[in-house]
C-alpha cells in the first residue's frame, strides 16, 4: 500500500542561486499515523509544512521535489485546485489559535464556513447544526450555546479547540499542527494532545506536530523527523530512536532536555546553529558535532537506511564520543 | 554572601473593570502566600498564568506593594517607596533576569556598556576596574570577550540571554529573580542556560526565585517547589518530595502532563477566572477526587512531613490513591 503522503526531495529557496532554506527532504506519512517533526528556530519545519499546503511565504518557493498526498501531485495543481484541498482533506491547526479565528465572526459562522466552501452546504440552520456537532467532537462544553460565541469570549484553550474543529471539520486525510500546543497552560496542552490524538485515531487521520517538544513527540507521535539546518538528519519510529538515536544531533537534543528526574548536568551541543548557505560542504552538524572528523566535513551527507525503518545522515551513526563511551 | 527571603501571608488585590460600564471589582492575585526561601537554594514557583506567580516576583522585587503580609530578605524590609538607602540596599541585592533576552537588552549598547552600565552607576571603581569586572563577567557567563564591542543585534538568543545575566551579576547581587530565564530559547541553547544558572549558583553562593510555567524546567532548578493555584499556594516543599510523593492532585496532574508517559488522568476543565474563584478548595471544580467538603471548606495548607506542605482535604489518602 503506498503511503498517504510522500514527501520527495523537496527543496525550497527564495531563488536559484539562493541557499535552501529546505534542503531535500523526504518522509512518508500513513493514514491514521503520527509524525513528529522536530527541529530549532530556523530549521526549515515551519517551511516544510507550509510548503505542503502551498502556502510559502513572498519570495520563497518550492525549487523542486514532489509533495503527493493520496496519490496526486501537489506541486502541479493550480491554486484554485489547491484551495479547495486546503481546510478539506488537509488541515492546519497553528500555534497563535487567534490568528486563524476571525474576531468579527460568530464561531457557528466559522466553522460552518469550511462546510459551505468544501460540502456545499446551505443555509445558517444546517451549517450552524453542523457547527455544533463539530464543537461537540471536540468536546467543548454546551456547544449549542457557544455556537453563537465571538473568539474573544473563549479561553485559550478552548480556541485551540475551535480552531481544531475548523479544521477537522471536512474529515481532512491529513492534519499538519504547527506547534498547536506552545502557548498553552501545562493541563491544558495534555488535553488538546489528547484529543488531537483521539480524533487521528477515530477517524484514521494521519497528523505531522511540529513541536520542539521531545517528551511530547515521545507520547503522541508513532515516528519522528529531526530537521536541522533545513535537512531532516533523522527519522523512524519514535520508541527506537530516543532509546538510542543515531545522530548525535538526536542525541544531543535528548541530552538536553530536562526532566523532572533528578538534578544532573544537561548534555549540552556546543554553540548555534548554521545560518542558511554557510555550510559549504560536508555536514552541517560537523562543526558542533562530538564525533566529527575530517572526513564529516567533505562531501554531501544524504540519509542513510539503518533498517528497522531508520535513517540517519551520519556518517558515524550510533558514535559516541570517548569520554561518554567509556562512563 | 547569601540571602533568606521570607514571604509572610502576602496577598494583592487589583481592582479592575471587565467593561468599560461594569462596576470596579477584586481580582485577587495573591491570598495569603507564606514561603520561605533558604540561602543558596533554589524555590521553583509554578502555576499556570492567572495563578499569581508573577505578582509575587513583583512583590518579591519590590516593584509593588502587598496589601497585607510581608516580605523580607535577610531580616530586612522589601516593599515599594523604601527609604533611598534601604532602596539602593535592595536594588544591590536584588536582580532579575527575565524572560526575553531581547526586550531587556538596550539595542544601542554594546555588551561591555551594557554589562557595565549598573557599575558606573553604582560608581563602583575606576573606567578601568569597570572594563576589567566587565571581562570578568563575561568570562563568568562563558562569553567571548571578542563580543564585548558586538551590540546585542548580532547576538543570538543564548548569548543575550548571557548578557542579561552578566548585567545581573555586576553588581554581586545576593539573590536573581529567575522569570522565565530559558522558556524563549532553543532547546540546545536552554540546556546551556541551565547549566550555567546551576554552576553561577555553586560558584557564587546566590539564592535563586525562579519562575516557569514549565515543570521539568523547574524540577531541574530548583532545591524547593512551591505550586501556586488561584493566588494560594496549594503545594510546598523539596524538590524530590514535591516531585516524586505529590500531595495534592494539581500537582499530580502538572507532573503527568511534564512527564513523558505519565498516565495518571487528566484533569477536566481549565482553571476558574481569580475574577470569581470557587468556594471551598479553588482546585474543587476541577478535582477528580473532590468529595462534598471540598466544595463548602477551604482546605488549610497542613503539614505532610517535614517541610512538605499540601492544602488537600485528602492529602492523608493521597498516597493510597497514588499507590
Amino acid at each position: 500500500m503506498s503511503p498517504l503522503l510522500h514527501v520527495e526531495a523537496l527543496r525550497i529557496a527564495a531563488g536559484p542561486h539562493a541557499p535552501a532554506l529546505v534542503d531535500g527532504i523526504s518522509l512518508e506519512l500513513d493514514r491514521g499515523k503520527a509524525l513528529g517533526l522536530v527541529g530549532e528556530s530556523g530549521a526549515g519545519k515551519t517551511l516544510a509544512c507550509l510548503a505542503l499546503l502551498r502556502l510559502l511565504p513572498e519570495g520563497l518557493h518550492i525549487r523542486d521535489g514532489r509533495i503527493r498526498l493520496d496519490g496526486q501531485e501537489l506541486t502541479a495543481l493550480t491554486d484554485t485546485e489547491m484551495r479547495r484541498l486546503r481546510g478539506g482533506r488537509i488541515g492546519m491547526v497553528l500555534q497563535n489559535p487567534l490568528s486563524s479565528l476571525n474576531p468579527l465572526m460568530r464561531i457557528g459562522d466559522q466553522i460552518g464556513e469550511a462546510f459551505a466552501v468544501h460540502r456545499g452546504v446551505r443555509g445558517r440552520t444546517a451549517l450552524w447544526k453542523l457547527a455544533v456537532e463539530a464543537l461537540r467532537a471536540v468536546r467543548i462544553p454546551t456547544p449549542e450555546q457557544r455556537v453563537s460565541a465571538y473568539a474573544h469570549q473563549f479561553s485559550g484553550g478552548m480556541r485551540q479547540r475551535v480552531a481544531i474543529a475548523m479544521n477537522i471539520a471536512c474529515a481532512p486525510d491529513l492534519l499538519i499542527a504547527d506547534e498547536p500546543t506552545t502557548a498553552l497552560d501545562a493541563t491544558i496542552r495534555l488535553q488538546v494532545l489528547r484529543l488531537l490524538g483521539d480524533i487521528r485515531r477515530e477517524r484514521r487521520m494521519a497528523l505531522i506536530l511540529v513541536t520542539h517538544d521531545l517528551p511530547m513527540v515521545a507520547r503522541f507521535c508513532d515516528d519522528v523527523a529531526v530537521m536541522y539546518a533545513g535537512r531532516i538528519v533523522e527519522r523512524g519510529p519514535v520508541e527506537a530512536i530516543f532509546a538510542n538515536p543515531a545522530h548525535p544531533y538526536t542525541r544531543g537534543l535528548i541530552g538536553a532536555t530536562p526532566r523532572l528526574d533528578g538534578r544532573r548536568r544537561l548534555a549540552t551541543i556546543a554553540g548555534q546553529p548554521p545560518s542558511p548557505g554557510s555550510i559549504a560542504t560536508g555536514c552541517a552538524f560537523a562543526p558542533r558535532c562530538d564525533v566529527a572528523d575530517a572526513g564529516c566535513r567533505q562531501g554531501r551527507m544524504d540519509l542513510l537506511d539503518l533498517g528497522e525503518q531508520r535513517a540517519a545522515a551520519c556518517r558515524k551513526p550510533f558514535a559516541r564520543p570517548p569520554a561518554e563511551a567509556a562512563a | 554572601m547569601s540571602a533568606r527571603i521570607h514571604i509572610e501571608a502576602v496577598s494583592k488585590t487589583y481592582p479592575v473593570r471587565t467593561s468599560l460600564f461594569s462596576r470596579r471589582r477584586e481580582l485577587a492575585a495573591l491570598r495569603g502566600v507564606s514561603l520561605q526561601i533558604e540561602a543558596g537554594t533554589t524555590l521553583g514557583l509554578v502555576g499556570e498564568s492567572g495563578s499569581g506567580k508573577s505578582t509575587l516576583a513583583r512583590l518579591v522585587m519590590g516593584a509593588e506593594n502587598a496589601d497585607a503580609g510581608t516580605i523580607s530578605i535577610d531580616g530586612r524590609d522589601v516593599r515599594a517607596g523604601l527609604p533611598r538607602a534601604a532602596d539602593a540596599w535592595l536594588w544591590r541585592t536584588l536582580q532579575p533576569v527575565l524572560q526575553d533576552p531581547y526586550g531587556a537588552l538596550n539595542p544601542r549598547m554594546t555588551v561591555a556598556e551594557t554589562v557595565g552600565e549598573p557599575l558606573h552607576i553604582q560608581r563602583q571603581g575606576s573606567r578601568a576596574e569597570i572594563a576589567a569586572r566587565v571581562r570578568e563577567l563575561l568570562e563568568l557567563v562563558g562569553l567571548s570577550a571578542a563580543l564585548a564591542t558586538s551590540l546585542p543585534v548580532a547576538l543570538s538568543g543564548g548569548q543575550r540571554q548571557r548578557v542579561a545575566i552578566a548585567r545581573a551579576l555586576s553588581i554581586s547581587p545576593r539573590v536573581l529573580i529567575l522569570d522565565e530565564p530559558v522558556s524563549a530559547l532553543d532547546m540546545s541553547v536552554q540546556a546551556q542556560v541551565i547549566n550555567l544558572l546551576q554552576d553561577l549558583q555553586d560558584r557564587l553562593g546566590l539564592t535563586y526565585l525562579l519562575i516557569s510555567h514549565d515543570l521539568a524546567v523547574v524540577a531541574h532548578l530548583s532545591t524547593h517547589i512551591a505550586v501556586l493555584y488561584l493566588g494560594q499556594v496549594v503545594e510546598a516543599g523539596d524538590r524530590n518530595a514535591v516531585i516524586r510523593t505529590p500531595r495534592h492532585p494539581y500537582t499530580r496532574s502538572l507532573i503527568a502532563a511534564a512527564e513523558p508517559g505519565g498516565e495518571v488522568e487528566a484533569i477536566q476543565g481549565e482553571m476558574p477566572s481569580p475574577l470569581a474563584p470557587p468556594s471551598g478548595c479553588p482546585f474543587h471544580p476541577r478535582c477528580p477526587q473532590a468529595v462534598s467538603e471540598c466544595h463548602s471548606t477551604p482546605p488549610a495548607l497542613r503539614r505532610i512531613s517535614g517541610t512538605h506542605l499540601a492544602a488537600c482535604h485528602l492529602a492523608d489518602s493521597a498516597q493510597e490513591t497514588a499507590a
